[in-house]
């Protein structure tokens, strides 16, 4: 997994959270919803983390 | 009104984290000239996108996975969203329009990467792109139920498959043929981004979804013009090879 640290982990957080928004807007499922935005939210900020500390740097 | 509300703060979100993300890489990369563009998707949007995917391509390299189990999983996409465009569920529709075409270009990619731009590949993949853009319309007939806009999606489709055709007769013909407003990756935009900022739309203000009808309408149009270019220019082509 090496591969997707940093931009990575970003792109992934983000599809994520779009999906976790989907659920949702479009369900009453709002806890898996709302688990999906954690989780999407959690992997945009590893990667911005990770980038900030220089691996798998390229914004 | 949380709905609402959420709606609003996503469309703000989605908007600005991709717009910081395309200001940033364009600030370190000044140079897209490599990335074909067109009139709809320019070649620096593009360049950006493709970036965005070089983690997943080299992990998906590294892992073994082979470009013909993305195609299939794009088609399983599909039909996933087919399903929850059937069941109105237009915000997750859109999203995995955006996904399945991210798998398709990222089936590509790999397929480059690894030697296995084959042939026979190229073939199963242009034949699964068919079946699954019909899926996805099928599921949106089924979302507008009756109606103008049933015959509009119906329109589309035909743009769309007219689009792929003609590509693919004049390349069976020696022309080489990629021109035209709406080819494949400005189709998954502009259906995956209206049907998700109509879906905000009706969360925030209500209405029966007229962003996403304007988007259906606006590719049946420019569907079937691109359909159109194609044909004009093949037969020019092919008119002037004639005479040559």
């Amino acid at each position: 997994m090496h591969e997707l640290r940093g931009k990575g982990w970003r792109v992934l957080g983000y599809f994520v959270w779009m999906l976790g928004a989907g659920v949702v807007l479009d369900s009453t499922a709002l806890r898996t919803g709302g688990a999906l935005l954690l989780v999407g939210a959690v992997l945009f900020a590893a990667g911005v983390w990770q980038s900030a500390l220089g691996d798998g740097g390229t914004p | 009104m949380f709905r609402s509300l959420f709606a609003l703060l996503n469309l703000g979100l989605i908007l600005g984290t991709a717009f910081i993300g395309m200001r940033l890489y364009w600030r370190n990369h000044p140079d897209w000239s490599t990335v074909k563009g067109s009139r709809l998707l320019s070649a620096r949007v593009r360049a950006w996108y493709f970036s965005n995917l070089d983690p997943f391509e080299r992990w998906l390299v590294h892992a073994g996975v082979r470009p013909i189990a993305l195609t299939y999983a794009q088609v399983a996409g599909s039909v996933a969203c087919a399903l929850t465009y059937a069941r109105g569920l237009v915000f997750t529709a859109g999203f995995l329009v955006l996904f399945t075409g991210t798998l398709d270009i990222l089936d590509g990619k790999v397929a480059r990467q690894i030697n296995g731009d084959s042939p026979r590949g190229a073939f199963l993949d242009s034949v699964m792109d068919r079946y699954a853009e019909f899926v996805g319309y099928v599921g949106l007939m089924v979302f507008f139920g009756a109606g103008w806009r049933v015959w509009m999606v119906l329109i589309a489709l035909l743009g769309g498959m007219m689009v792929s055709y003609t590509r693919a007769r004049a390349e069976g013909l020696g022309v080489r043929c990629e021109i035209g407003w709406l080819q494949r990756p400005e189709r998954f935009v502009l259906l995956g981004f209206g049907s998700i900022f109509s879906s905000i739309e009706v969360h925030a203000i209500g209405g029966d979804h007229p962003l996403l009808t304007a988007t259906v309408t606006l590719l049946a149009v420019l569907g079937n013009v691109t359909a159109v270019q194609r044909m004009v220019y093949v037969s020019r082509t092919l008119g002037g090879a004639t005479h040559a």
